[in-house]
């Protein structure tokens, strides 16, 4: 049985009792062993002092020759149960007197002394020598033997007596200290079974009682502090657990509910994107299918009057003419009604390039020229010095301005036509300025000048030719570019008409797929520079920056990308980006401290920063100054479209001289839903689906 | 004579323009569709060619491409007829490797006289 | 006769072990063996008596042995103690025969081991009377000594000198017998109206 493994009870009693025992047991034996060592002594003693006493009594019969008087007083020890023999040798050795207790044989002789003491142990008899003197005359030798009996049975006696006593107080000491070690396994078996409980049964309210203030009862104090801390917590987790449970079906619940809401939302995209994918090709075709037998009317027609005018039936011409006449009057017309419609449809987009002013407004010029010879009119040019390029639609810009022209030719007899181009590089537009010496427009007419399909245009078409429309388009023209027309007229004197476009002109948001025209590669074939809008990507996942940098690219824009948040604020002050994407979960330099710099430098502070992360932290990034808050993974398609209403806003603000401050200071839209129109967005809506 | 290749799939374009071009006093072959029009001008080798963009078969970028890569029809010229104004179709015109465009519908003055400096510039040349 | 003649054969057997303890000489008259052990009793006497300290003058004054009336002894004596010590003191032997002129002077009362010979036994009385309350060991032989006053009566017994002891004697004497010598003899209480001390 392993000590070690008893239990605290048997080990405590065990220990108690052996301890115990093994004290008394050598204090008994050492008792035992002084007291045997002692009482032999004594022993020795008392024999030695016999022999002296016999030996002085023996005086005299050895001095008398006395044998049977020394016999006699040998024989006294009779008494003495344990003398076996005595022995008188007179001087020459020779037994003079004898006693024998049992006959047995006796040293005849006397045996040579060993010992100076005058005892000695033979054969486990003591022997005791004594010389007998008188008056200092030495008469013989007392030869006293012992078996040293009462030694043997005290010995026996007190080994008797000690084991039975060592034994009852071994059992008492044991039934004591069985007794006694509850004193100190009581507290630690409850412990036991405190703990126990705890553990098997998970019971936390469980608590031990402490009995005594000792060890132990600190033991069990600290037990019970621990239980009750595991009880807290254990509550706690408990409680947290709890919440995390609702809080998970909640996040399920809301996880569920974006998801349709997604759903929804795609559905309704795709809906959207359908009937603009309708509307597209309707237009197209309709745009194609009208003109095409025009053209068929218009062409043969040219073709007739030319052959007739070859052939000289001169009769035809007049007839022909009045059919190419009518046939080009439609043709205007179609395609001022299929302008007007795109429009409507929000399918006009915005084809910029870049080019340069001066040929385009000598090239209209020459082209009115007719028309204005017509009238008697004359046109006069002025365009200022620092005339140079433009950025916008060139076919719109030419429509608007032979819009103008060809209304102030119509409306103007032998009138005198201007037209004046400024540019105004501080504010980043060019002004076009088309004046006449005509009819004017009375204010009411002013009114409704830019709206199609008022009366007053309906009778001036009739009256002075023309669709009607082409103020309307031009005005929808102008304000597709983010620009402004104006006019200033007084009937009978004249019209000035005012157009102001940005020498920069930005693309609306519908026309995003478009942008990759506008947008693509460094230089297009003729040479010239297209200039793109920078973003800048700064993320430390190489995945994530290609992934955006080809989304973005695709969306029309130029993409630079930062591993770090170093590079990326080198990279903002170097590039100067419409917009930065920014991951605030990186190495080195953490996201919103990047963000924090990014507003704090005056030369950054402008730049819409769009966080991208996994973490969902949007109030905080919001509070730093962020733009928006995208969670990974980013909607491509929300991404763009952000990253374009920037654009616009940034365009807006740059090139609308009486406009506020820009838009990146102002209230910053949470959400595109909450978007307002800057300009014109509400094809926003269309294509994301509406809420 | 010059020879002028029109490929042009719609017929009531391709018979007005073939008409007024021969008054002019050209020479005119006219392809129906794009492949038509590849082989005649492999064939014919015209002068210049009038290529409407939307053609079946095969459409006028594939056809000025294979033209222009061609060793014996590169250098003939190539004026791309589109009927959209938009600047992607200008600029894959030039991409393709057309000499110059035109839009529809044909102004035929405007035509002719392009037709003109590029044939003047092909008798200097 | 017989009696004699196994006194005499005890005796010489005895006078063969005490050849060397005794120191007498060989080939003495056989009658004069009981009387060598006697002698040598006598001298052995000594060893065991105490006479008060003024019984001597000097640490060294010899032990006079007397003789008092008829010598049995003869020249023994004086050969057993001769040379003899105990302690300091030698011995030395005076003869006397008793009188009224010895009784008046006195003379012998120097003696302290008398030995009164059995030829007195008349006067054992007057003898004792003598003596009495002086340090004088009587020693005597005949029968009746020790009861008539005599301290210490020497007799031949089975073979052996024994001795008897009158105690009150000696106690008058102021002489003290060790016990030693008591327990070989047999203890005589005077006869008369003199109450034994108990011993």
């Amino acid at each position: 049985m392993n000590f070690h493994n008893l239990s605290i009870k048997r080990k405590l009693t065990l220990i108690t009792m052996l301890t115990s025992s093994a004290a008394l047991v050598l204090s008994a034996l050492s008792f035992l062993i002084y007291d045997l060592v002692s009482f032999r002594h004594l022993l020795i003693q008392d024999l030695r002092t016999q022999a002296e006493i016999i030996g002085y009594n023996s005086a005299g019969a050895m001095e008398f020759k006395d044998v049977p008087a020394a016999t006699a007083t040998l024989t006294a020890l009779t008494a003495k149960e344990d003398i076996v023999a005595a022995v008188l040798y007179s001087v020459d050795g020779k037994e003079f007197a004898h006693y024998s207790r049992t006959n047995d044989a006796f040293p005849k002789v006397l045996p040579p002394l060993s010992q100076d003491q005058g005892y000695r142990f033979d054969g486990g008899y003591l022997q005791v020598f004594h010389d007998v003197t008188l008056n200092g005359e030495h008469l013989g030798t007392l030869f006293l033997q012992s078996d040293m009996r009462q030694w043997s049975v005290r010995a026996k006696r007190y080994g008797g007596i000690l084991c039975v006593f060592v034994l009852i107080s071994g059992t008492f000491a044991l039934f004591v200290s069985s007794k006694l070690q509850r004193l100190i396994s009581r507290p630690i078996l409850h412990l036991e079974d405190s703990m126990r409980e705890v553990s098997v049964k998970k019971n936390y309210e469980v608590r031990a009682t402490k009995s005594y203030g000792d060890e132990i009862g600190r033991l069990i104090d600290g037990f019970n502090t621990m239980l009750s801390e595991i009880q807290h917590r254990d509550g706690a987790l408990r409680s947290a657990n709890d919440e995390l449970k609702t809080r998970t079906l909640e996040l399920e619940k809301e996880i569920l509910h974006r998801r349709q809401t997604q759903e929804e939302l795609l559905t309704a995209k795709h809906t959207a994107e359908e009937a603009s994918r309708a509307k597209s090709t309707f237009l197209a075709n309709m745009s194609h299918e009208l003109r095409t037998p025009l053209n068929a009317i218009i062409g043969y027609s040219e073709m007739l009057d030319e052959e007739a005018r070859e052939s000289g039936c001169s009769e035809n011409v007049e007839d022909l003419r009045k059919i190419q006449s009518a046939g080009k009057h439609l043709l205007s017309l179609i395609n001022d009604v299929l302008d007007l419609s795109k429009i409507e449809a929000g399918k006009m987009g915005l084809h910029l390039e870049d080019f340069e002013v001066l040929p385009l407004i000598d090239e209209i010029v020459t082209t009115v020229q007719p028309a204005a010879a017509k009238n008697g009119n004359e046109i006069k040019l002025h365009v200022s010095e620092n005339v140079g390029f433009m950025r916008a639609d060139i076919t719109k810009v030419r429509q608007i301005l032979f819009n103008l022209l060809s209304n102030a030719c119509k409306f103007t007899d032998h009138g005198t036509i201007t037209v004046d181009v400024d540019q105004n590089d501080r504010d980043g537009y060019m002004r076009f300025c088309v004046s006449d010496t005509g009819i004017g427009i009375s204010e009411k007419q002013q009114q409704n000048l830019f709206f199609e399909f008022s009366q007053a245009d309906a009778s001036i078409a009739r009256k002075y030719g023309g669709t009607g429309l082409g103020l309307a388009i031009t005005h929808r023209f102008v304000q597709l570019m983010r620009g402004q027309i104006s006019v200033e007229s007084e009937p009978g004197k004249g019209s000035i008409f005012t157009v102001q476009l940005p020498t920069q002109v930005a693309l609306d948001n519908t026309k995003l797929a478009r942008a990759v025209a506008a947008n693509e590669g460094e230089t297009s074939p003729a040479g010239s520079k297209i200039y793109q809008d920078t973003i800048l990507v700064i993320d430390d996942d190489a995945s994530v920056r290609d992934l955006m940098s080809r989304s973005l690219t695709k969306s029309g824009f130029r993409v630079v990308v930062a591993s770090n948040g170093e590079e990326g604020l080198r990279l903002a002050k170097q590039e100067n980006p419409l917009v930065i994407t920014l991951d605030v979960v990186m190495p080195e330099f953490d996201g919103w401290s990047v963000l924090k710099k990014l507003k704090n430098d005056p030369a950054l502070t402008d730049i819409p920063v769009i966080i991208v992360t996994i973490v969902d932290n949007e109030p905080m990034g919001l509070d730093l100054g962020a733009a928006s808050y995208l969670v990974k993974p980013v909607d491509r398609d929300r991404l763009a479209v952000l990253v374009e209403r920037y654009r616009m806003a940034h365009s807006a603000s740059v090139n609308r001289p009486h406009s506020a401050p820009s838009v990146s200071g102002a209230k910053k839209p949470k959400r595109l839903s909450e978007l307002k129109s800057i300009g014109d967005l509400d094809h926003a809506d269309d294509l994301v689906g509406r809420r | 004579m010059p020879t002028i290749l029109l490929v042009e799939d719609n017929e009531m374009n391709r018979d007005m323009l073939s008409r007024r071009l021969q008054r002019k006093g050209y020479t005119v072959i006219a392809a129906h569709d794009g492949e038509q029009g590849h082989l005649l001008a492999c064939s014919k080798s015209p002068d210049l060619i009038l290529m409407d963009i939307s053609l079946p078969m095969m459409n006028g970028w594939e056809v000025t491409r294979l033209l222009k890569s061609n060793e014996s029809t590169k250098h003939i010229p190539i004026i791309a007829l589109t009927a959209h104004a938009m600047v992607t179709d200008r600029e894959k015109a030039f991409e393709a490797g057309c000499d110059d465009y035109d839009t529809k519908p044909i102004e035929f003055s405007r035509l002719s006289e392009k037709i003109e400096n590029f044939l003047l510039a092909k008798k200097l040349s | 006769m017989l009696r004699r003649l196994a006194i005499l054969l005890a005796v010489f057997s005895m006078t063969l072990n005490w050849t060397a303890s005794a120191g007498a000489q060989a080939g003495e008259a056989s009658d004069s063996s009981e009387y060598l052990v006697k002698a040598g009793f006598i001298y052995n006497f000594a060893k065991f008596v105490e006479w008060p300290s003024t019984a001597f003058a000097e640490p060294d004054s010899p032990i006079v042995i007397g003789v008092l009336g008829t010598d049995p002894f003869g020249d023994i004596i004086n050969h057993v103690v001769e040379g003899k010590k105990i302690g300091a003191r030698g011995f030395v032997v005076r003869r006397f025969k008793w009188s009224k002129e010895l009784k008046d002077s006195k003379d012998f009362t120097n003696c302290r081991i008398l030995f009164v010979s059995s030829s007195e036994k008349m006067h054992f009385e007057e003898v004792v009377e003598a003596v009495k309350g002086l340090p004088i060991l009587t020693v005597g032989e005949a029968p009746g000594f020790a009861e008539r006053g005599g301290m210490i009566r020497l007799m031949l017994e089975d073979n052996r000198v024994r001795f008897e002891v009158n105690v009150e004697a000696a106690h008058e004497g102021n002489l003290n017998i060790s016990s030693r010598l008591l327990t070989l003899a047999r203890i005589i209480a005077p006869t008369g109206p003199v109450a034994r001390k108990p011993g």
